[in-house]
Parts: structure tokens; sequence; C-alpha cells
């Protein structure tokens, strides 16, 4: 091997980006890269910036993090939907649209790719962050330090797969890579690996904050709260970070093998060699399925929040909801082949997943029929998070029945791969986990920065994501029952596609201006935060624990540990105090400030750099720098090594109760902000 | 009004751990004879693996057994020495705490089942439906030239 | 239990205050049972790899299969090496409870030979495997036998480098509270090994020998 070769691997100025739209991507990536220290170094703001975020182990700062993180990330899933949809609706007949195939193969793998573990994953583990504790009544969660280090690789995954956009290219094997296409074969390229390795680091990271949420739930709630008496959102993340730990594991191995393929010339999955590639397939979905309902069962707990409080009666059911979350949780590992039943592994298999692919539609269609009980003769307040269940309820509803009918065999024979397949699973995403995060976000908002989104911004944003995706995949729906693929890049003008095309790419603009009115909202909201601030702590006349504590929350959460009776127990404390069920003006708890001495940890730097350090590793495989991977493994085990040999006393620090107590009272007096909390 | 405080006492005070009740306390560990726990289980899995060990490389001698059936007993005697490490090298004990991990246990077991059978089921029926034949799969072979 | 509950007549929502020694306490055990659930994961792991060798093992290509090149003789001693260091390790638990530091560090270290010397003999195999050219690039079966042997092995090398850690440390700082907490770690994390060494050797060696 060369020093050439040695030093810089794969490395090549040829693999630049070659094209207009790829230089866009580029430049604009690595201008928002560069924009972040400029800007911090403009406001002076490296210390609190290394002081409150980059080191905080705050779960409370972690979720503000990833909720940033998942943000820019759906600004570059959306370009690239952007990028598609302009694609589809004109690369028809004579025309080539506006990329060439192989860039549009990358691009809807980026897409898919980001979406599902950057974006949804990100605003997942965010909302997690911020929301459980407080709910369960804790002070943090079960392991801080692992939960930064969980943030940071998801950090580094998030820049590993964005450096694709600036040196070498993406994979063009879709957002799962099957094999032999994404073998060395059939992808020689850079494009896999990248794609290998910001799944497998963010994985990681996914994986021990699963870990994390599981044990905090189980062992860290408040005393009197037995998992009966625990709020639904944080039954569901029970499930969904159990469904996370065991599934993740299988996402490992399978990432693991297809490098090990790659880049160390081993069959596992290749065509020679005696290597299997449907195995791959069977894996990655044995992964992939519990994955949606990871994602989609904290957005019925969200939901189940949202629901009762703005319905202002308590959650139907809630027993039926316990199990039926446990009922899905169990049966999520029983349905997987139904995403390969053309496979061709026959009748008696097809026939037994397909009937446990329907089953699986009854827990989901209890939540829905508890929800819409817990509305009936309800008084309901139609504030934005409510708008976002409206609007879910319907077309999660809707799209669902798509799935069963995809889940009988034959059908699915005629369906599979096609657009009618897109149509449901986005349905299912969009109107189940992201309509569910953006009722969730916007619900808990003035609880983590202390003032209420703007409303009306809020409620537009709603209308222009409803038409929006209404306009963007009904098409595809009836696309798909004209016999439409998924991932063409060109058709003929005799197919008679185009104006659905058209009329999906008018839907995609919609939903970019409803996200771009989101931003505004965040902006005009911050901009008015004096005017929206959340003077009691209880902007909805909420029902759980999170409530009582004052907004913004302070970051050691409770001042004195809660112990709770029954369910609700907030709610159930105002009607035993027999305060107006109207917003009340004070703490629950006291009518004095009651506070005690508290342990947290300190701060800690090693989670920022073995993030660091996993990215070299990472970047350092994919381009065959074994010498940057060296650095990387032996640098993340260096800083682990520096957390473990300190003492536990140094890992710690104790809040004098009269601290807790001035913190508290300066809530009473208007005088706390974000930033001091 | 003045503040209600609570004031823990310094940390600094702490006493050195009582490790002869550390294990029970944390990991509900049974205080009498651990020793006899780590015994046992040491014969009990020497013998299943030397069991295990004589079977398989004498399956013919001792038994006439066929070899789907020797397969099974191994099996056998692998699920027997597994129940019994985890009985005496982990010590469950009783308990809430036991409960749980032991619950967890089952749990993850069971879907380490599913998984497994899972995939292997499919995949045999893949394999019979759709892999090339021997005689395609000789050719195949003949033809390649290093992929 | 010190705590001091402050309630009020059916008051749903009251306030509890917590011990530090409660505290710690409760950490410790938040710990091992945070361990047994990373254990889960791990079992997990390895379940994927079994199911993929599962699948892969008739997959030959032409080359070696299980019978031509497992030696039951070796993967005996392997074996019964691995089920020694077990029960040192549970010597070093019942020396850690006697509060005897000296023989924690002795059980130790026959602990870490033992384990040293499973690692040696494994990477002995696979090197003589791989010098006669039935490396995992050469057949499905060999792929799925190597990374699957070999994740095993890795994790047994991460259990030593964890336990010249946990060794040092208790050497110099003695059974302290989080010592004692790391030893009961590190000892699950044994017992698990040789747990799946358990079907490792059954499922992979022993029927690949039959």
């Amino acid at each position: 091997m060369s020093l050439t070769t040695f030093i810089f691997g794969r490395l090549s100025w040829a693999l630049l980006p070659q094209n207009p739209i790829a230089w866009f991507g580029s430049l604009f990536f690595l201008s928002c890269a560069l924009a972040v220290p400029l800007l911090i170094t403009k406001f002076h703001y490296w210390k609190p910036f290394w002081n409150n975020w980059l080191t905080s182990l705050d779960p409370k700062r972690i979720g503000v993090m990833y909720i940033t993180v998942a943000v820019l990330m759906l600004v570059r899933g959306g370009i690239d939907a952007l990028l598609m949809r302009t694609q589809q609706a004109t690369s028809v007949g004579a025309s080539q649209g506006i990329v060439t195939a192989e860039h549009f193969q990358q691009i809807f793998s980026a897409h898919g790719s980001i979406m599902i573990f950057f974006v949804a994953m990100g605003m997942l583990f965010g909302l997690i962050n911020l929301v459980v504790p407080l709910q369960i009544g804790a002070r943090d969660v079960a392991f801080p330090f692992l939960n930064s280090v969980s943030f940071w690789l998801f950090a580094a995954g998030a820049v590993l797969i964005n450096c694709a956009l600036v040196i070498g290219d993406f994979s063009t094997a879709g957002w799962l890579a099957y094999p032999p296409l994404s073998e060395l074969a059939y992808s020689p390229t850079v494009g896999v690996d990248y794609w290998i390795w910001a799944l497998q680091i963010s994985g990681i990271g996914s994986l021990l904050g699963g870990i994390n949420f599981f044990v905090t739930i189980l062992k860290m709630r408040c005393k009197g709260m037995t998992l009966m008496k625990m709020p639904m959102f944080s039954w569901t993340v029970l499930g969904a970070t159990w469904l996370t730990a065991i599934a993740f594991p299988i996402l490992t191995v399978t990432l693991t093998l297809l490098a090990l393929d790659r880049t160390f010339g081993m069959h596992f999955f290749t065509a020679g060699g005696g290597g299997n590639m449907m195995m791959y397939v069977n894996l990655i979905w044995a992964w992939g399925h519990p994955e949606v309902y990871i994602l989609v069962l904290p957005a019925f707990g969200v939901f189940s929040e949202v629901v009762p409080v703005f319905s202002g009666k308590k959650l139907a059911g809630y027993t039926s909801m316990v199990y039926s979350v446990i009922a899905i949780v169990f049966l999520s590992f029983l349905v997987w082949l139904h995403h390969f039943f053309t496979m061709g592994a026959g009748a008696d298999v097809n026939a037994f997943f397909g009937i446990m692919t329907a089953v699986i539609a009854i827990p989901t269609g209890v939540k829905i029929f508890n929800w819409l009980f817990t509305m009936y003769k309800g008084k309901i307040r139609f504030a934005t998070p409510m708008l976002w269940f409206m609007g879910f309820v319907v077309l999660f509803t809707l799209g669902g029945v798509a799935g069963v009918v995809m889940s009988e065999p034959v059908a699915d024979y005629q369906l599979h791969n096609g657009l009618f397949l897109v149509a449901h699973f986005h349905t299912m995403i969009v109107s189940g986990v992201l309509f569910g995060y953006f009722a969730g976000l916007t619900y808990w908002f003035p609880k983590i920065f202390g003032f209420s989104l703007d409303e009306k911004l809020g409620r537009r944003a709603f209308w222009l994501w409803l038409f929006g995706f209404i306009l963007a995949f009904g098409p595809l729906y009836i696309l798909g029952l004209m016999g439409a693929t998924r991932r063409i890049d060109h058709y003929s003008a005799t197919l008679g596609y185009q104006p659905w095309f058209i009329i999906a790419a008018c839907g995609a603009v919609l939903i970019a201006f409803g996200f771009i009115t989101q931003l505004q909202q965040l902006y005009v909201s911050i901009k008015n935060r004096h005017a929206l601030r959340d003077k009691t702590g209880d902007p909805w006349n909420g029902r759980t624990l999170e409530w009582t504590i004052p907004s913004p929350a302070p970051f050691y959460n409770f001042s004195v540990e809660p112990e709770v009776h029954s369910r609700d127990a907030f709610w159930a404390s105002k009607l035993h105090n027999k305060a107006d069920v109207a917003i009340r003006q004070t703490s629950a708890v006291a009518e004095a400030v009651e506070a005690e001495d508290i342990v947290l940890p300190r701060n800690a730097w090693q989670g920022l750099f073995i993030g660091g350090f996993a990215f070299l590793f990472g970047f350092g495989f994919v381009w065959h720098l074994w010498w940057l991977v060296l650095v990387g493994l032996i640098g993340a085990v260096t800083c682990l090594l520096t957390r473990v040999f300190t003492d536990d006393e140094k890992l710690e620090r104790v809040i004098p109760a009269e601290e807790v107590a001035r913190i508290e009272e300066s809530y009473r007096h208007g005088h706390a902000s974000y930033s001091t909390a | 009004m003045k503040p209600y405080i609570a004031k823990f006492h310094s940390r600094l005070g702490q006493p050195e751990v009582d490790t002869q009740q550390y294990f029970e306390n944390v990991a509900g560990w049974p205080q009498s004879r651990l020793s006899i726990a780590y015994v046992t289980g040491f014969i009990l899995s020497l013998l299943f693996t030397l069991a295990a060990f004589t079977l398989a490389t004498h399956p013919a001698l001792i038994f006439s057994l066929s070899l789907p059936v020797v397969a099974a007993i191994l099996g056998m005697l692998a699920l027997a020495q597994f129940v019994v490490q985890l009985f005496f090298f982990f010590h469950f004990g009783r308990g809430a705490a036991a409960r749980e991990r032991f619950w967890i246990l089952m749990f993850t077991l069971a879907l380490v089942g599913i998984l497994v059978s899972g995939s292997i089921w499919i995949m045999y029926t893949l394999d019979a439906r759709m892999m090339p034949s021997p005689a395609q799969m000789e050719q195949y072979m003949n033809s390649q030239t290093g992929i | 239990m010190d705590t001091n509950t402050t309630t009020r007549e059916h008051e749903p929502l009251t306030i509890h205050h917590t011990s530090i020694a409660e505290q710690d306490l409760k950490k410790d055990q938040t710990t091992f049972f945070g361990f047994w659930i990373y254990l889960m994961t791990d079992l997990l792991l390895f379940a994927s790899l079994f199911a993929v060798y599962g699948v892969l093992r008739a997959n030959t290509f032409g080359g070696p299969s299980g019978a031509d090149i497992f030696s039951a003789p070796f993967v005996l001693t392997e074996t019964l090496i691995l089920l020694t260091s077990s029960f040192t390790m549970g010597l070093t638990m019942m020396a850690a409870r006697a509060n005897r530091k000296p023989l924690v560090l002795a059980a130790l270290a026959a602990t870490g030979l033992l384990g040293l010397s499973f690692v040696s003999l494994e990477l002995s195999e696979f090197i003589k495997l791989i010098a006669a050219g039935h490396g995992p690039q050469q057949s499905a079966f060999l792929s799925a036998y190597f990374t699957l042997v070999g994740t095993h092995g890795l994790h047994v090398m991460i259990g030593l480098a964890w336990l010249l850690a946990l060794g040092i440390s208790i050497g110099v700082r003695g059974l302290t509270r989080p010592n004692m907490r790391k030893l009961l770690l590190f000892s699950m994390f044994w017992h698990f090994l040789d747990l799946v060494w358990i079907f490792l050797f059954t499922l992979v060696y022993l029927w690949g020998i039959l």
C-alpha cells in the first residue's frame, strides 16, 4: 500500500459534487455547519454553550438538542421530497426531469433514511427526554451520562450522512439497502458505506437510549405511582423503549454483516460464495417492523395525553389502552414478513403472517375508539394539539385500512412496492408519527420554554399540513391502484400518471409552506414570548405531574418529590381541593415553597467527544482510512475510561435546599426565564 | 411564609460499604451459602458438558441413535446446563426484583425463539422454493471468476 | 425505611422525601437492573447471529464444512477453561462478600488467566484456519462461523480489558461501593458469556461434528 493510499484511503477530488443541485446541497450543508460556530462566536456564547448545552446531562437540554437536529434533518429530507415530486411530475416521455436516474436513486434513499433515522427517531427521543422524567415525577433519567452519549452518537450519525452531500455519493439502494444491489459488486462507491455507518452509529445511540428510558420508567417513578397509575404517554414510551432494546441489536448485526461483506469480502448476502440475500431482507424487516411501532406508539401516547385534557374528561378505557400497548409490543414481532410477501416463502408462511398483520390492527382500533369515547360528551377545546389529533384520527384510520388491504397476501402481490404502499406508509408516518409529535411539541413547549407557541400560526400550519398531505398522497393511492411502481424517475406519457403526479407535487409545496409556517410560528412566539408567557405552569389545565411545576421547568424538575395516590393525581388534587378547574394560580402541592437538598449529576464533556470520535471512526471506515478508524476507536474508549475511573462523588453535585427555595421563589415573582432554568 | 426545607446528611460522612450485605441489598442474592450454589453449578455444568461431548463424539457407540435424535438430546443438555447456570451463577433468589428480571428474561427468550425459529422457517421455505438446485449451483460455481 | 411522608387526609398528591442512603441504594439497584436489560439486548444480538449461522451453515460453496474443521477435544478444552473461569468468578464474588481483598484479586487474576487462555486458543484456531485458506472470505458458512464465534471472542476480550481495569481499581482503592457495584456487573457479564458459549459449543461445534 502506498503512503498516499494509507493516508487518503479512497478519497479523491473527483468525488466532490458533480451537478448544480448536488453543489447546492453541499454548500447548504457546509454553510449551516459553519454558521453555528460563527454565530456563537459573534454573540460570545461559547462558554454558556459549552456549559448549558454541549456538556449538559439535563434531559430537558438533551431533548431540545435532539429536536433541533431532527428539525434540521427535516429540512434536508423535505428538500429531497420536493426534488422527488418535481422529478416525478416532470420526467415524462421526452423530458428527463431535473435530475439523472442515478441522482434520483440517491435522493430517495437519502430521503427515507433521514426521515426515519434522524427526523422521526430524533423527535421521538427528544420528546421522551423532555417529558418522561417530568411525567413520572423523577428528577433525572436512570443513566444521565449514557443519555448524553446517546445524543452525541445520534448527532455523529446525522453529520456523517450529510457528509455524503459534500464528498462521495450516497447509497442508491433505497432506505434499507437490499443486497445484492448494496453489495460491493453493484455499489462499488462509498455511498452504501455512508449509509451503513451513519445508521450503525446513530443506531447504537438509539439502543442505549432505549435501555436508559426503559429502566427510567420502571425504576424511577415517584412514590405511589404504580404502573397502572402512570400516564399513558409514559406507558407507550415503556413499550417503545422495550421494542428499541430488543429490535435494534438485530439492525446492528445486519448492518455489521453487510459491512463485513463490503469491506472484508465475506459472503453473508453476496450473490456468490453461498450468500443468501433473502436473509438480509428477513433480518432487516425483523428489525424494521418493530421500528415503525417504536415510532408510532409514543405518538399514540401523545394523543392519549392531549385528548383527555382538551376534552375535559379522563381517558376512556385506561386499562384497555394499557393492554393494547402490551399487545402491540408483542404482536409487532410476529408480523415482519408482510414486508416481503412476494419474496416467495409460500402460502403457509404468508398466511400466518397475513393473519397476524390483520390481528395487530385490532389493538390500534381499540385505541382509536377509546380516544373517540373520551371526546364523547366532553367539553372540547380545539387548540392546536387537538387539531393535530383530529387530522390524525381521520387520516390514520383511512391509511390503516389501506394497510389491512395489503395484509392480505394475494392483494399484496398486486400492490407490493407500488405507490399504494408508499401512500399507506406515509399516511401512517406523517399523520400518525409526525402529527403526534407536532401535537406533543406544541403541548409541552410551554413547560420547557416558559411561553406558549402562537396559536394562530399553529392552526395555519396544521391546515397547510393537512391539505398538503391529502393533495400529496391522495393521488399516490390512485396511482398505486393504476399500477404505478415506487421509485420511478421517468415514465411513459401514455400511462396517464402525470396529472396525478402534478397534484402530488402541489401537495408537497403546501406541506413545505406548512413547515415554513411552523418556523414562522417559532420565530413569532420567541419574539412575543413575554406576552405568551406561561405564568402558572399549567397553561392547558392539565391532568398529570409535569403541570405541577413552574414553567420553564427548573433544571431539577421537582423541588420536593411528589407522592401520588391516584391516576391523574394533579387533576384529582384540583378536584379534591375544590379549586376552580380552570387555570389555577398556585402550585398544587403547598402554599409555601418547599425544598430539599437535591443531588444531580455534574456536566460531562465525554459524551460530546465520544460522539466526535465515533464520527471519525465512521468516516474512516467509509473512506478506508484505517488510521482514522483507530484514532476514533482509541479516542472513544479513552474518553469512556476517563469517565469510568472518576470517583462517584466527583460526578455529582448537591444543590442546597436554600438554593432550590430561592429558585422556586423567583418563579413566584416572575423573574425566571429559560436561560436560568 | 418561610420555606419548608429538608436537609440531607453530608455524603462525605458515608461509612465504607458493608460488603457482607451489599450483594443481598442491591441484587437480591441469598445470604446463606453462596459457595454451595457455585460448586453445585460448576459440577452439574461439568457433567452436562462431558455428557454432551461424549455423546457427540460417540453417537453410534453409546446408543445407536439416529442423528436428529442425538442432536435433540444435545440441545436438551444445553438447555439443562443453561438453566443450571442461570440459577446457580445468577442467584435469582426471591423477591419482586428477582421476579421482574426473571420475567423480562422469559419475554426476551420468547422473542429470541420467535426470531430464530421464524427466520429458520421462513428461510427454509424460501430455500426450498427459490434457491437454485444443486445442478444449477454447480454450474454457477464453475462459471464464477471472483465475486 | 427512614422516609418522611407528609400526608393530608385523602390528598391525592403529597410529598415524599428519600434519604441519601436510600438514594444510593436505589442508584445501585437501578444500575444492576439496567445492566440486566443490556444483557437482554446482547442476547438478541447473539440470537441474530445464531439465526444467520443456522441459515448459512449448509452453504459451504465447495469449501470445508463444520465436520471438516471442528475438533472435539479442542472445543472441549476451550469449554472447560471457560466454565472454570465462571467458577473462579464465583469465588471472586464470595471473597468480595467476605471483604477479603487479596483473595478477590487472586480469584480475579485466575479468571483473567483462564479467559486469556480461552481467547488465545480461539485466536490460534482462527489463524490456523485462515492460513489454510479457510478464512471467512471463502464461503458463507465460514463467514457466519467466524462472525458468530468471533463476536463471542470479542466480548470475552472486552471482558478481559474490563477485568484488568477492575482489578487495578480494586488493588488501588479496595472494595469500595463503586467497586462492589462494578464487580457485580462484571460477574453478570462473565457468567452471561459462559451462557452464550453453552449454545455455541452445542449448536455450532457439536452439531457440526455430528
